[in-house]
């Protein structure tokens, strides 16, 4: 057989090799039996967010059996108000905690500091993460982190400090975390962190902590915060940090919790009308004009 | 009796009356059929960049109008014929992947969160498939090969083989089916398997290599190529490419900032909203559907 | 053999073995085929035939792998140094499943794919997609997606398809296997002209030699491989083969052998036979009953009748013959019969009550590979009566379809014809009183076909009803009881092959023509004559 049908063939595999992982490696991932979390109950995974100058832990509620890296530092932003910004459509972080560059395609590139992706190995140790944040599985009971920094691989990258999941979420004192080779980076405790310590629910969003402003995006659940969740370090944006941070205020910000929720109710009507539209043109027989 | 009717003359004008009125079409409405025929390319920028918005995106309010949107575009926009059927394969393959998805919950944790979660990732990964499903019922998924540039024309043949793949099994399993019926063999359960997938992925694979044998003995891969019957990059190509392209680029920059409550958390289980700005967003994918119909150029 | 200019296709001691066959496929075939023949290459199942075609523009060996020794030269190019893409401007090939070979989806941008991939301007392309319309009598179908197209119409668009690169030599391997009598002579007044006034050479394959052979003007005869060059005359008494008046007067003694019906004309003004007379079987009890059927095929909403006020019973004893133009309902009125079409309006009864499909009524569908998964001849017969719950009997339908040699092969290493054979007795097992067959004479050779006229026959006799629908008017002349004639789905004639065949230009068997109504086989004629 020539090379035309082989060729076709690989290239047939390699189409549908994509699709499959889209469609089922996340799924099967999530399948993995979860860890036993120290914590117990729901389950919870650790996330540290290591700017150099300060190092802030998360114990972040998963609310699934298995998310992802990037969907982690998402809800620690929902439940926290950890502050950050994605690249490339999602998929790579730029900006945690305001330090890093602005998001959008080109934010790991024209600098070279960027946010190194680690694994916790079990003993408080990292392992340098072999996949991306947006396809790593993250189950009940693990340890993630994220460290600001130089360096291409695991050996040249400056890790977080060693960390275990009972320093973040077991032990149910504030416990500020002095980061190595810094002298103590403050030690705004508990709370939503930042000047948002005395809004009403630590659930607020306070993109810019250190500026103290509160976020115009309102919280969009009302669950409580999780007894065992508490922020350790203070949340003072490091010097190096450029880009201003980016406030989800103006048009798209999301509709007041309380009040009528407009969208929802317009994507409906909108459901409705080309649902309906497309039925009667159906009805209405073949769409060939003239016939 | 007919006798004597079949005969003609000339031997020229043999008619093949049946089926013939039916689809015969006068050059004006062949030349008609062109000028509203939609560029395959402007269909593929539709569906890539609508993939997009659908791969941006978990909330399912945002999904649902996704597919509202694919429905009313196919129900405008069809080409009729055997494609329209791919729509309904696309679908059924939808519907599948969020029961799989959310079938898996029960490897996982079971809670209401984690069903949810699972489901709209199932959703989302069906809205994509619906979308696709539309691009094959609107377009011939072989006119976007013929657009590849020379080097990667085999890797789109191989794309476009993949999406008529599922239809062309689909109507392979339903001949299959009804065959081994007429023998009395049963063709339901799992033991009624061999006695259709066998048939199905022998003929998939003679197919497969029938068809490259015919490809090679008609000149695919030499040098030199051209194009029957060119289809103009139109005015309607570029609505269609821009008001997608507008669309995804707002919810790609939407989601790298978590605004418009693209990506909500499925905990504490929680009724996602919906912004009025990304909506109109999304609404501009609808656009294709309020264009001139395309003629019925293939029946 | 100094030069190439007159010599269009030059086999040069080919002798070629498939990777895993046991003997030679083509053994020392040595033809010179001058531009302007129009050649027809004949021979049993498996006897080389599509090996020697397929050779011709260098699919094999390219695609197929093996032995291949000596050399084939194409327009001067040797096949082994030019895959066939680099042929592709000068030798065009027609597969004999047209449907599968099309690479596009639509019939205009199908016929031009050829020409795109030589990188032909568009202007001329454009010309020549209508010249090609013209020339097959195509033009209604242009816009039609391919899938659409009945198997007629798509054999005649791959002939365009391959025509329209304006290659100087066409190769097409059963061409008119899925074309009505009127089709198949309209395609091959087509290749005819092309060959005159043209000066094409084209090279066909072909089982229904009374289509053919009165076209070409030489012969390649093939037999285990071995090839015999020559006029069709000649070829056709080396290998004793032959349309239904060769066969007649071989048996009669007539020298020269007819090949044509205007020879068996002449030979035949010596003999005035007068119209037989012909009484119509005693039938059994009614086994199908139609009372006055519509079926509509719909699809999103459009309806296309496809089965117009049917009526009519099928009794035990009877072997029905459906004919008609491609497109004219018989697979419609076959299906509805066996239960998996339910009609718009008037009902369908087999044995008093709503077929049961596999029960009252079996089906044998135009590919037999879609029955076939078993990997053995036997193993297919088996899993049949093993459905029916009946215990491995010893299976008489091997036998009868003259296959039971081919017991423990795997149906996928046979013929086409022989594949129809095992999907012919896999749905004989289910020992359904009505069988219905579609198409069952594509590529079945004279042979085979013996054979199928022979488990017909014991069907009937049986007490069984079996029906066929066929382009093949030789074989409903041969083994029908009764012909129905389908137009635009409805049933315009209905009554015995004499009366219907007899009356038909289209249809009529080749001993009608020669002797008048009433004469159906050579058989019966030899007998008469006696």
């Amino acid at each position: 057989m020539t090379g035309v049908s082989r060729r076709i063939a690989l290239w047939f595999g390699l189409g549908l090799l994509p699709a499959m992982c889209l469609g089922f490696g996340p799924a099967l991932a999530g399948s993995a039996p979860a860890c036993a979390a120290a914590a117990g109950g729901a389950p919870h995974a650790a996330l540290v967010v290591d700017t150099g100058p300060d190092v802030t832990t998360y114990c972040v509620a998963l609310g699934a059996s298995s998310i992802t890296g990037i969907q982690l530092v998402q809800k620690a932003a929902q439940q926290f108000g950890l502050s950050y910004r994605l690249g490339f459509g999602g998929q790579a972080v730029c900006m945690l905690n305001g330090v890093g560059g602005p998001s959008g395609d080109d934010c790991l590139t024209g600098q070279s500091e960027y946010w190194g992706y680690w694994i916790g190995d079990g003993s408080d140790g990292w392992t340098w993460s072999s996949t991306g944040a947006a396809s790593a599985a993250v189950g009940d009971g693990d340890v993630q982190g994220w460290a600001w920094g130089v360096g291409i691989d695991g050996t040249t990258h400056p890790q977080p400090p060693p960390t275990s999941l009972s320093d973040v979420c077991a032990d149910p004192s504030p416990s500020p975390r002095p980061p190595p080779g810094n002298g103590g980076g403050g030690g705004n405790v508990g709370g939503g962190g930042g000047g948002n310590a005395s809004s009403p629910s630590p659930h607020s969003d306070p993109t810019s902590p250190g500026a103290g402003t509160p976020s115009a995006r309102p919280s969009k659940h009302h669950g409580s915060p999780s007894p065992r969740a508490h922020i350790a370090a203070a949340q003072t944006p490091s010097p190096r940090e450029g880009a201003p941070p980016i406030a989800a205020s103006g048009p798209l910000a999301s509709t007041d919790p309380g009040g009528f929720p407009v969208g929802v109710v317009m994507a409906f009507l909108l459901i409705a009308t080309l649902g309906i539209g497309g039925w009667l043109r159906v009805r209405s027989g073949r769409p060939t004009a003239g016939r | 009796m007919a006798s004597g009717s079949f005969r003609t003359a000339d031997g020229g004008t043999m008619s093949f009356a049946l089926r013939v009125p039916r689809s015969a079409s006068s050059t004006a409405s062949a030349a008609a059929d062109e000028r509203t025929a939609i560029h395959p390319g402007a269909w593929m920028a539709w569906a890539t960049l609508g993939g997009i918005v659908a791969f941006t995106t978990t909330n399912p309010f945002y999904l649902l109008v996704l597919w509202a949107i694919a429905w009313f575009v196919f129900t405008q926009q069809r080409v009729p014929g055997p494609a329209a059927r791919s729509f309904r394969v696309f679908l059924i393959a939808g519907l599948l992947a969020i029961v799989v998805r959310t079938a898996l919950v029960f490897f996982g944790t079971f809670n209401a969160a984690n069903v949810a979660h699972f489901a709209i990732e199932g959703l989302r990964l069906a809205t994509i498939l619906v979308i696709f499903g539309t691009f094959n019922a609107v377009t011939d998924p072989f006119g976007v090969v013929r657009l590849a540039p020379r080097r990667f024309h085999e890797p789109a043949l191989a794309a476009a083989l993949a999406l008529s793949i599922a239809p062309r099994t689909v109507a392979c399993l339903q001949r299959v089916r009804e065959a081994q019926q007429l023998r009395g063999i049963p063709t339901r359960g799992a033991r009624a398997l061999p006695a259709l997938a066998i048939p199905v992925l022998e003929a998939g694979m003679e197919e497969a290599l029938v068809l490259a044998e015919s490809m090679d003995s008609r000149g695919h891969g030499r040098g030199r190529r051209s194009r029957y019957r060119p289809q103009s990059w139109n005015a309607a190509a570029w609505t269609i490419a821009l008001s997608a392209f507008v669309a995804a680029v707002m919810f790609w920059i939407a989601s790298s900032r978590g605004l418009g409550d693209l990506q909500p958390g499925t905990d504490p289980l929680h009724w996602p909203t919906v912004n009025v700005l990304m909506l109109a967003a999304e609404a501009l994918l609808v656009v294709p559907g309020f264009l001139p119909r395309q003629g019925s150029a293939r029946r | 053999m100094s030069g190439y200019g007159d010599i269009a296709l030059s086999f040069q001691d080919v002798t070629f073995t498939y990777p895993d066959g046991d003997r030679p496929a083509l053994a020392d075939v040595r033809v010179d085929i001058p531009e302007g023949g129009f050649v027809l290459a004949l021979g049993a199942t498996g006897a080389g035939k599509s090996t020697f075609l397929r050779s011709a523009n260098g699919l094999v060996p390219h695609f197929t792998g093996g032995t291949f020794a000596g050399r084939v030269f194409v327009a001067g190019r040797d096949t082994l140094a030019n895959p066939p893409r680099r042929l592709a401007d000068v030798v065009a090939f027609v597969p004999q499943d047209a449907g599968a070979s099309f690479v596009l989806d639509g019939v205009e941008d199908e016929i031009a794919y050829g020409m795109e991939n030589l990188g032909v301007e568009p202007a001329h392309m454009r010309r020549r997609v209508e010249e090609m319309l013209d020339l097959l009598d195509i033009a209604p179908l242009r816009h039609r997606s391919l899938r659409r197209l009945s198997g007629g119409e798509r054999q005649r668009v791959a002939i365009a398809a391959a025509l329209a690169a304006g290659p100087r030599i066409l190769v097409l391997d059963e061409p008119t296997s899925q074309l009505d009598p009127q089709g198949a002579e309209h395609v091959m007044a087509a290749l005819q002209r092309l060959v005159h006034d043209h000066g094409m050479t084209v090279l066909l394959a072909e089982h229904r030699l009374e289509r053919v052979v009165g076209w070409v003007d030489g012969a390649v005869g093939f037999r285990e491989g071995h090839a015999t060059v020559g006029t069709p005359r000649e070829v056709i008494r080396t290998l004793a083969l032959g349309p239904p008046v060769s066969r007649l007067g071989r048996m009669v003694g007539w020298d020269p052998v007819p090949l044509t019906v205007r020879d068996a004309r002449a030979a035949a003004r010596a003999h005035g036979l007068i119209r037989p007379v012909t009484t119509a079987d005693a039938v059994g009890d009614a086994l199908a009953v139609l009372r006055g059927v519509d079926v509509q095929h719909e699809e999103l909403g459009e309806v296309l009748p496809a089965l117009r006020d049917a009526s009519f019973t099928l009794s035990e004893g009877e072997i029905v013959a459906v004919m008609g133009r491609n497109g004219a309902g018989k697979t419609t009125l076959l299906r509805t019969i066996a239960g998996v079409l339910s009609p718009h309006r008037g009902e369908v009864q087999v044995r008093g009550h709503t077929p049961q499909p596999g029960t009252d009524v079996g089906l044998c569908p135009q590919e037999p590979e879609s029955v076939l998964f078993n990997d053995s001849v036997a193993g297919e017969v088996r899993a049949t009566l093993r459905a029916r719950h009946v215990p491995d009997a010893d299976a008489p339908w091997l036998d009868l379809l003259g296959i039971a040699h081919l017991a423990t092969r795997h149906p996928r290493e046979l013929s086409a014809g022989q594949r129809l054979l095992v999907a012919t007795a896999a749905i004989a097992a289910t020992e359904a009183p009505v069988i219905l067959l579609d198409e069952p004479s594509r590529g079945l050779d004279p042979d085979s076909k013996a054979h199928l006229i022979r488990f017909l026959r014991a069907h009937a006799v049986n007490g069984g009803g079996a029906m066929f629908a066929t382009h093949d008017v030789e074989l409903a002349a041969a083994v029908a009881t009764r012909v129905i004639m389908l137009a635009g789905g409805e049933i315009i004639a209905d009554g015995t092959p004499a009366d219907v065949l007899g009356d038909s230009q289209v249809f009529a068997p080749q001993m009608t023509r020669v002797f008048g109504p009433g004469w159906l086989t050579p058989e019966q004629v030899a007998e008469a004559m006696a």
